[in-house]
């Protein structure tokens, strides 16, 4: 251990390099994942809310341009197994002085689960302010939103930054603005009832809208699918660049230190307890530039989930998978990029490593 | 003990050693002498197993060096080897330098207090003259008691009370039994040897 500390010591400019490209690769890796797992999971779990079933317009890829007619809902309720139906418009556009904010329009029966911070829910005519844009706003009596002004009848609480950062309004007001009476229906069915065989009931009722237990559509929603794979994609990138530049900068080491594995050699010391050392520094290395990132990455975090200019919209979470995940990646990327370049140096006579550089 | 028949060395294209044959007696002070890039240097990495040679034959106790299955364990308990620069690793101390390679808990405090290094144990290169890391590298080839000990220019970068030094614990380690083989320029340390051999040209 103690001859680790001083090799990397006596070799701290490349430690050092190695050291921040780890930790860019790890924070870069966490943050693209989290962010987007956070996206999909702050907007998967409005779904979940009150919805057992999700009905929105039949072949539409997002649910921002789905128009349901909102005269399915009392055809529902009269079906056996459906406990509530509930409506929904998602959309954004400017409030106040933001350019762009979400807008949920919900049916009144809805408005329970918003939970009251001060004031009532909303009226026609009025708005229910999130918390977040409640204070981005700087705490407005009348909001203005798509060009319509709306009384603020009160301000809500919601561990989901969409919601908390967003504007509710009577489902007929959003409905004015974004010109449709419903993005999606959301069914809640009764106990004990198969979803399942009710989702095939409520399908024979219109042929217009796609019907869906809530599981099934977070599933298979594109933009979900769209978001996880560019966040693979983007993160397998910062992932091989990291790699790239720590396989360079170990060969460059390596290379430097050709002389000493040489020596080692020439004393008689194995390659394999040569590769062993090296693959101890470098991962004395990868930890703790992953710890390092770890920690970066929780405070960029909260940073984010509480900056007011992004309203509460980004945010994420490293779970325990995620971290072992990185933790993976990170540990791999170390480990090839001490390993390469040694396995190349294994190959070499003692005398020509010698050779290669005095000190 | 070490046997070369129609030994050839090239580097690139060009051949360094040529049909060298020798027979290297056990106990024995040997000396190559020789100019500057007359071969002897390549010779005695190639005796010493830290360079391949390019065509020939080599036997250390008449066992072919094709068949020596584990050369690092035979470098480590049967070689030693000092170089003309002493070579100690910059971030250890002198004392895991001379360990480096042997599983003695310390070095053989009588030699290192013969060459004068005792009560620098614990000090890095940067902090020793040229003269004590070129006499810790000596120690550190003579760490696991080796059969035989190979020295490229030992005295090369030494004064002369320095070389001295060397040259006597040289014949002392051959008188106890042990194979030294030298490659160098100094002619008292051929006189001094029980052979010597002088490369020219890559030949003998």
């Amino acid at each position: 251990m103690r001859a680790t500390l001083q090799a990397l010591r006596a070799n701290r400019g490349k430690t050092a390099l190695t050291f921040a490209s780890l930790l860019f690769a790890v924070v870069s890796i966490f943050l693209i994942t989290a962010v987007a797992k956070g996206v999909v999971g702050m907007y998967s779990q409005i779904l979940q809310n009150d919805g057992d079933i999700i009905v929105t317009q039949a072949d539409i890829s997002d649910t921002f341009f789905s128009q349901v007619d909102r005269g399915l809902m009392e055809r529902y309720r009269r079906v056996e197994g459906v406990r509530s139906v509930s409506a929904m418009i998602v959309g954004a556009s400017p409030v106040g002085k933001l350019p762009i904010a979400a807008i949920y329009g919900v049916s009144s029966n809805r408005y329970g689960r918003y939970d009251l911070l001060r004031g009532s829910y909303p009226q026609k005519g009025e708005a229910l302010l999130g918390s977040a844009l409640f204070e981005r706003l700087g705490q407005p009596e009348v909001v203005n939103v798509a060009g319509k002004s709306f009384g603020v009848s009160g301000v809500f609480e919601s561990g989901i930054g969409f919601e908390k950062g967003g504007v509710v309004l009577p489902l007929e007001d959003a409905g004015a603005i974004f010109h449709k009476e419903a993005s999606m229906l959301l069914v809640k069915t009764a106990l004990h009832t198969d979803r399942n065989a009710l989702v095939k009931r409520l399908r024979g009722i219109s042929k217009k809208v796609e019907v869906k237990t809530t599981e099934n559509f977070i599933d298979s929603y594109n933009q979900f699918k769209i978001i996880e794979t560019s966040s693979w994609v983007i993160s397998s990138v910062a992932f091989g660049m990291g790699i790239l530049s720590i396989v360079s900068i170990m060969s460059i080491g390596v290379n430097e230190r050709r002389s000493e594995f040489g020596i080692m050699r020439a004393l008689g010391i194995p390659m394999r307890r040569i590769l062993a050392m090296l693959m101890f520094e470098a991962l004395a290395v990868t930890v703790s530039a992953y710890l390092a990132g770890v920690l970066l990455s929780l405070g960029a975090l909260f940073v984010m989930k509480h900056a007011a200019f992004l309203q509460g919209y980004v945010s994420g979470e490293i779970t325990s998978g995620l971290a072992l995940y990185v933790f993976a990646a990170t540990a791999a990327m170390g480990v090839l990029g001490a390993i390469l370049p040694a396995m190349q140096a294994a190959k070499t006579d003692p005398l020509l490593l010698i050779q290669g550089n005095k000190t | 003990m070490i046997r070369a028949r129609n030994l050839n060395h090239f580097y690139g294209k060009e051949q360094v050693l040529f049909d060298i044959d020798l027979d290297l007696e056990a106990g024995k002070l040997h000396v190559f002498t020789g100019e500057s890039g007359s071969g002897k240097s390549t010779l005695l990495s190639i005796l010493s197993t830290l360079l391949r040679p390019g065509s020939g034959e080599l036997f250390f106790d008449n066992t072919p060096y094709e068949r020596l299955s584990n050369l690092d364990a035979l470098r480590r308990e049967r070689i030693g080897f000092v170089f003309q620069f002493h070579y100690l690793i910059e971030y250890l101390n002198l004392r895991e330098n001379i360990l480096l390679a042997s599983d003695k808990k310390e070095p053989d405090m009588e030699l290192l207090s013969f060459l004068g290094l005792d009560g620098l144990l614990d000090r890095l290169p940067a902090e020793l003259s040229g003269g004590q890391r070129q006499r810790g590298a000596l120690v550190r080839a003579l760490a696991n008691d080796p059969d035989v000990l190979f020295a490229d220019e030992p005295t090369g970068n030494l004064d002369s009370k320095n070389s001295a030094l060397v040259f006597e614990l040289l014949e002392k380690i051959a008188s106890r039994g042990t194979t030294v083989v030298v490659a160098t320029h100094d002619r008292e340390l051929a006189r001094r040897s029980d052979r010597v051999y002088e490369v020219r040209d890559g030949r003998i």
